[in-house]
């Protein structure tokens, strides 16, 4: 049986100081196979990932590719032998066009060592259009989206003729339309016999694509299962251990009469277009559309950083006229960025710093800081964020945590209208149902919730309204009662016939 | 997906910095019968070459982020070492002295490169250092302006095609040229961009970043050695500050040209056009007898209007 394995990790052990991140894990690969590798944060998915490529080697264990047992010195080696990483954050260099990324490190050469321009620009051309990608092998890839960047990255891997293909959480970041260009590739690379290891937090994925799913608790092998033959729930308990509230059912909603921000006729850069719509006190208004319909452009022109060309917003009755992030901080709006390594966290400064320094900026004097920290404290436990102190560098936090301790920056500084932007991207689903909960229980406290996801069932779960916009318009909108998959994702994809007096009246 | 641009590498800034040469060119010539006479042509032609060696080499180092601030105590190496070494003036001693020089040379660059690379030390701490030591070296050999090069060793340099084009002028078409194919047309120049972009996916694809590295600053201080040659050739002697202002003429013609200190963008097409501007600036500068410290000031302002300017075009 074994040597039909494309590959074989066997007892794998590591040990970092102070920690057993893996603890004999063993895993396995068909060609032809998706394998699901899930597990928290923290499992040990990417240590075992890391291993396999050859970034360290195991304390223990075998690795067996192809019948032959391998040890590999580093990402190169492994790369030779048929194993492409494709990490989260793509090893594509912006600088470089299409063709030099692709060829990066075994340039084609004809005579005297010159590069082979012609013959790499047509071989890019061709293996774009096995993507069905049409761009210049030319284009700079830093001028690309991330799922051209992903595309391209999986080209590469192709191009190295390499069988077995990990895929670390390729989704987290593309929306629901380019998911599904992609899962397309994945089954076209299962028909050429190739193996991926597909790693991902969204469980509807795994369900969605792969065929067999391996759980990682702790750094422990918890399971490998059929897709088939598991369900979603058994698949949560597996990778949390304890029987969890596996999905987040709004009860109620705490929405008041008065209105928060009113929104008239904006528009926005080459994109927004007579955008119209209210935000009630309590409300959570979700913000559905595929990329590039101006989800993001419309939060960031409210908060400031996205230049607004006409129209007006109110806040609570007041005109306001959005410039900069300070202005629109001080008028009570804050901004979760979905970057929120780079755009939301400072990470070299520890939590406390972190999460005061908004207030501190706004209201308080210096001298006065340190006494801040009785009610810091009680926020983190309010919010439930795991930190050892408040003197740890925030970086050392997990995803979800980082999520809350900005969200607690902001609750710090009395803000009432909460603009967020993809709030649970790359946050594992336990984090994720405690991330739904907050935002429910800020509601409570009187401040209205714009949210923008491209996980549409993330939406339905959280909002009381969702609009969708399409091509920088807002092209429906639902209240609770009418949620639908089905017609929200329609009206995502296809301008919608409204009837222009309810265009005109706003939402 | 739609709404962004798909970005090639465009020639648009070159052609713009071209333009504006051309309206210099234009300008000065209405206004300046000197400008466009066969003489000045000739010292034009002259000036050229030893600020656009060291600003080549220049460009490979600010392409991979890095800064070479030695290039100046390496030319004035190199004038020194060929005014004293080649007092009987035959053949001979003239090659044994351009082997030494360019010997020097990489080994400075590879000790600058080997510090940078290997040890992750700052460019801009190390180069100074080298640079600071090799000043001291070079005062110790001629302490002050002196010596003497023979006609066989400038006339490599200085011999004028159709009593027009000094050699030297034509070896800066041929070094440009073997630089572009470097650049454009091998692994190796591709890396460059690489490890300018990010040296750790540069590092993760299976380039020698190290090595990448080392190589451009050896490049850097054999291009200074060149234009301490041929400016030893101009002056017929050697003098221990000769190269001093040629550390930022170079970072000067090649930010003007627009190569960024972010790595991974521009080249050498963009610097070629730094360096015609500086050049032209300063010949006519001169020409209307405007005081050197005047020049100095000028020379500053325009590196900031062209920092300001790449700033803007982020």
């Amino acid at each position: 049986m074994s040597e039909n394995y494309l590959l074989e990790m066997k007892n794998i052990s590591k040990n970092f100081p102070g920690v057993k991140a893996l603890d004999e894990v063993s895993l396995n690969l068909y060609p032809s196979e998706v394998l699901g590798l899930v597990g928290e944060n923290g499992a040990g998915k990417s240590t075992l990932m890391n291993i396999l490529n050859g970034v360290f080697p195991p304390d223990e264990g075998q690795i067996i590719v192809d019948g032959r047992e391998v040890r590999f010195s580093g990402p190169l080696e492994a790369q030779r032998n048929g194993i492409a990483y494709i990490h989260q954050e793509l090893n594509l260099i912006d600088e470089l066009n299409i063709r030099e990324n692709l060829f990066l490190g075994r340039e084609l050469k004809k005579k005297f060592k010159l590069l082979d321009i012609k013959k790499m620009r047509e071989q890019t051309r061709l293996s774009l259009k096995k993507m069905q990608l049409d761009v210049d092998p030319e284009t700079l890839v830093g001028s690309v989206s991330l799922t051209i960047k992903q595309l391209i990255e999986i080209s590469k891997a192709l191009m190295l003729s390499a069988s077995i293909i990990v895929m670390d959480e390729p989704t987290s970041s593309l929306t629901d339309e380019e998911t599904e260009i992609l899962f397309g590739i994945i089954e076209q690379l299962k028909t050429q016999g190739k193996g991926i290891i597909f790693i991902s937090h969204r469980i509807e994925e795994i369900f969605f694509i792969t065929d067999r799913v391996t759980v990682l608790r702790n750094g422990k092998l918890i399971g490998t299962k059929s897709t088939k033959e598991t369900t979603y729930d058994e698949l949560v308990e597996m990778m949390s251990g304890k029987e969890v509230e596996k999905r987040f059912f709004k009860e109620s909603s705490n929405i008041k009469e008065e209105i928060l921000l009113e929104v008239s006729n904006l528009y926005g850069g080459e994109i927004l277009q007579d955008i119209n719509f209210k935000l009630k006190k309590g409300e959570i208004l979700g913000i559905a559309g595929l990329s590039g319909s101006g989800r993001t452009e419309l939060l960031e022109s409210i908060f400031g950083t996205f230049k607004v060309t006409k129209g007006e917003i109110r806040i609570n009755g007041n005109k306001y006229r959005p410039t900069s992030p300070k202005k629109a901080i001080n008028k009570g709006i804050a901004y979760l960025s979905e970057d929120r390594e780079n755009k939301g966290l400072f990470p070299d400064f520890n939590v406390f710093k972190n999460i005061i320094v908004t207030k501190a900026e706004k209201d308080i004097k210096s001298s006065k800081v340190k006494k801040m920290k009785p009610y810091v404290n009680e926020l983190i436990n309010q919010l439930n964020i795991a930190t050892p102190s408040l003197e740890v560098e925030i970086r050392n936090l997990s995803g979800g945590n980082k999520q809350k301790a900005i969200l607690a920056r902001w609750i710090l500084a009395r803000m009432n209208v909460l603009l967020v932007n993809e709030p649970t991207r790359g946050i594992d689903v336990s984090s994720k149902i405690e991330m739904y909960k907050l935002l429910y229980k800020l509601t409570k406290r009187e401040i209205g919730i714009i949210v923008v996801s491209s996980e549409l069932p993330e939406l339905l779960a959280i909002c009381d309204r969702i609009l969708v916009m399409y091509e920088g318009r807002i092209n429906a909108c639902f209240d609770r009662e009418e949620f639908n998959k089905e017609t929200i994702l329609k009206a995502m994809w296809k301008k919608s016939e409204l009837p222009e007096k309810e265009k005109s009246h706003g939402y | 997906m739609g709404i962004r641009i798909l970005k090639v590498r465009t020639n648009k800034d070159l052609v713009f910095r071209f333009f504006f040469i051309a309206v210099i060119i234009l300008i000065s010539s209405i206004f300046s019968t000197h400008f466009r006479s066969q003489a000045n042509l000739i010292n034009i032609l002259n000036q050229i070459p030893p600020l656009a060696f060291v600003a080549i080499g220049q460009t490979l180092v600010i392409l991979t982020t890095g800064i070479d601030l030695s290039v100046g105590a390496i030319m004035s190496m190199s004038t020194i070492i060929s005014a004293s070494m080649m007092e009987y003036g035959d053949m001979l001693s003239v090659f044994y002295s351009v082997f030494l020089i360019i010997f020097i040379s990489l080994f400075f660059g590879f000790i600058n490169g080997l510090f940078i690379a290997k040890l992750k030390m700052e460019p801009l701490i190390v180069t100074l250092a080298t640079s600071t030591i090799l000043n001291g070296i070079n005062l110790f050999i001629l302490p002050y302006p002196g010596g003497y090069c023979p006609s066989n060793f400038t006339n490599l340099f200085s011999y004028k095609i159709f009593d027009i084009m000094p050699l030297s002028f034509l070896y800066f078409l041929v070094i440009f040229l073997v630089f572009y194919m470097l650049l454009h047309y091998t692994s190796f120049g591709r890396h460059i961009y690489a490890v300018g972009g990010n040296e750790r996916k540069a590092g993760l694809a299976g380039i020698k970043t190290d090595k990448i590295k080392i190589g451009v600053y050896m490049l850097s201080s054999l291009c200074a050695s060149l234009s301490g040659l041929v400016l030893a050739a101009r002056m017929h002697s050697g003098d221990p500050t000769a190269g001093e202002d040629f550390t930022l003429m170079s970072i000067a013609a090649v930010l003007i040209g627009g190569t960024t200190f972010n790595g991974g963008e521009g080249g050498i097409n963009q610097t070629l056009t730094g360096i015609i501007i500086m050049t032209l600036l300063t010949n006519i500068l001169n020409l209307f007898g405007v005081s050197p410290f005047y020049q100095n000031i000028l020379t500053g302002l325009i590196v900031l209007v062209a920092a300001i300017y790449s700033a803007f075009n982020q």
